[in-house]
Order: C-alpha cells, then structure tokens, then sequence
C-alpha cells in the first residue's frame, strides 16, 4: 500500500494505518521538537501532541502539497505555538542528562562530556536565533529538507529561503563564537 | 557569478546538491575568490558541528502511546467543514439569493413615503423604506407616533 492509499484509507476512519504513519516519521518529528524543547521528555510530549493534531486534522490534507510537506507544517506550527506558550520556562532550560544516543558507543567520558557540550552550545545557539533563520536551519539540517521543501512547507520563496540559511548560519556562528567565550573554546569545539 | 549568488550556494555544494555546470562555476569562482573560500569554510565548520549532534532517543513504546492517546481522545478525524461545505456550497448560495430576492420582490417590498407639513411652506419628506413586514409596521408606528407629536404642538 503506498502513501497515498493509506492516507485515504485513515481519511475513511481506517485507524490502523495511522500508526505506519507515525513510525515512518516519529525520530523526524521528535528531532523538531527536540530543536525547540531541548528537553526529550518535553520533546516527547509534543511529538505525541503534533501526531494527535494530524490525525484529527487528516481530513485537511487533500494532497495540494506533498503529505510530508504538509506533516512538517503542522509540526513546525505547534513547535513555535509551543515556544510562544513556554517562553519563561525555556529561558532557563538546560540540555538534560537522559539517555544519548550517541553513534559510536565506545566513547569515553571525556568524550562524551565534550559532545554534549557542543550540542549544549549548538542547541543554545539555536534557540537565540531569530524563528526566520531558526525554522530553516532545523529543517535543513534535522529534516535533510531541500530549499524546495523548506519553501513550500514556509511559504516562502526558494531565493528567500538560500538567504535565511546563509544569514542564520552566519549569525549561529557569531552566537556559538561568543557562547564559547572566544574563539579558544570555538577552536577547542571544532 | 558574483559573490552575494555564490554565497547562497555554498550550503547547497557542500551537500553535493548543485546541478553539475553550476558546482563547476561554483568551484572556479572559489578557486580564486578567498572571500567565498572562506565562507565555504565556516560553512562547513558549522555544517561538521550538526553533523556530530546527538539526540536523546525514543522509547520503544512511543507509537503504541500516540496510537493510545490517539484511540482515548476521538474515535474519528474532524471532519472539515471547509470540505463538506464546499459539496452543498453552490446549493446554499443558490437558495440564499432566492430568499433574498423573495424578500425584495414579493409583497413584502413597501416604500412609505409620509410627507409631513409643518406651518412653514417647507415640505420634510421622509422616506422609510423597510422590507420585512415586522419591520414595516414598527415604521408605522413611530410615523404614528410623529402624526401624534405634530398634532400635539398645532
């Protein structure tokens, strides 16, 4: 059964398929969330609040864009409606311990601490980005979106979105620069 | 080519996503432009540094709790109204303009005109014009009322 099949089929109350749906895109999803929460108990929570939405909204979808053009829309609104809602909350929100997925199991600790301080930096980084660069770089660099893509899921225009990719990767790189206190720790991190 | 195009490219040659004649100007520009060098460079440092980032991952039970929670809070998509409005769209808009022009065409359509003369020559007309018949008698009852106040004064 291909996509299509299968989005008609949930349309038509067939619930089972949604679940296929929801294993094809949940770590896609859950990276996004992840980029806002910075938190993966927060982040999981809102993965599941992104696939409720579009299982009540599947009707919606009547395949004018690509249905995963769609799903990335509805998840980066809920993402910025969840941003908006815990805006106090996040000011002091730090990467936690939890469990890392790291690729390569035989790091050490040494290792392992470094990682987690450039995905501490990263994420912070991130989230000091104006939504305009902020949105493009997290599809670009989590979701593997292209600029067409990530035009159609922003609305944008393809030119506008290669801008926001190259200012907000200038400007994350400002950001990283002084969050590493000065190029030493930079240099160290790279 | 010139730099500001060239810049907005560089992500795109790093990926390896370029059509080849474009990756080729792309790369000859480079080759002498160290502006542009350098910004494929930090391009790149940056690139490395999300390359390497790492996510906490999923339980193995998370599908099963969305498809819970999915079961728990409704038994069915909302239906789009937009969608099911569209089916009976043409059928509302054809029957509300016929209840519109019934309104104005049938025996429900009056002008009143009441021309009322004070002790000057001057003349006040005033037309009311109302189109429901509820609305038309309480049109009449305030000419009524204005018949009274004038003949109250004299």
């Amino acid at each position: 059964m291909d996509l299509e099949e299968r989005i008609h089929s949930i349309q038509r109350g067939d619930i089972s398929q949604f679940e296929w749906i929801v294993e094809e895109y949940k770590n896609k999803i859950f990276s996004l969330a992840y980029g806002y929460t910075k938190d993966s108990y927060l982040a999981q929570d809102l993965t599941q609040d992104i696939f409720v939405r579009l299982y009540k909204n599947i009707n919606s979808f009547q395949g004018q864009s690509s249905f995963s053009t769609w799903l990335y829309r509805v998840a980066k609104n809920q993402c910025i409606d969840w941003t908006r809602r815990n805006k106090k909350r996040m000011e002091n929100t730090f990467l936690e311990e939890g469990q890392w997925d790291f690729k390569d199991l035989d790091i050490g600790p040494e290792e392992r601490a470094i990682r987690k301080e450039k995905n501490q930096l990263l994420y912070e980084a991130l989230e000091s980005l104006p939504e305009k660069y902020r949105t493009p770089l997290m599809l670009f660099h989590f979701q593997n979106l292209s600029y067409g893509e990530i035009a159609e899921v922003l609305d944008l225009p393809s030119k506008t979105v290669a801008t926001h990719l190259y200012r907000g990767k200038k400007l994350l790189r400002e950001k990283l620069i002084s969050k590493g206190r000065g190029d030493m720790l930079w240099t160290a991190l790279l | 080519m010139d730099c500001s195009f060239i810049k907005l490219y560089l992500e795109l040659l790093d990926r390896g996503q370029l059509n080849k004649e474009l990756e080729e100007g792309i790369k000859s520009h480079i080759d002498y432009c160290k502006e542009c060098s350098q910004e494929l460079e930090e391009i790149r440092e940056i690139n490395n540094l999300f390359n390497e980032i790492q996510l906490p991952s999923l339980p193995m039970d998370f599908t099963s709790r969305v498809m819970g929670r999915i079961r728990e809070d409704s038994t069915s998509p909302e239906k789009n109204i937009w969608q099911e409005f569209s089916k009976w769209g043409v059928s509302f808009v054809a029957a509300g303009l016929i209840m519109f022009l019934l309104n104005f065409v049938s025996f429900d359509f009056n002008i009143v005109t009441l021309t009322i003369t004070e002790k000057n020559p001057d003349i006040i007309n005033k037309v009311f014009e109302y189109a429901p018949s509820n609305i038309l008698n309480r049109g009449f009852e305030q000419i009524e009322e204005i018949i009274e106040n004038i003949g109250d004064r004299r």
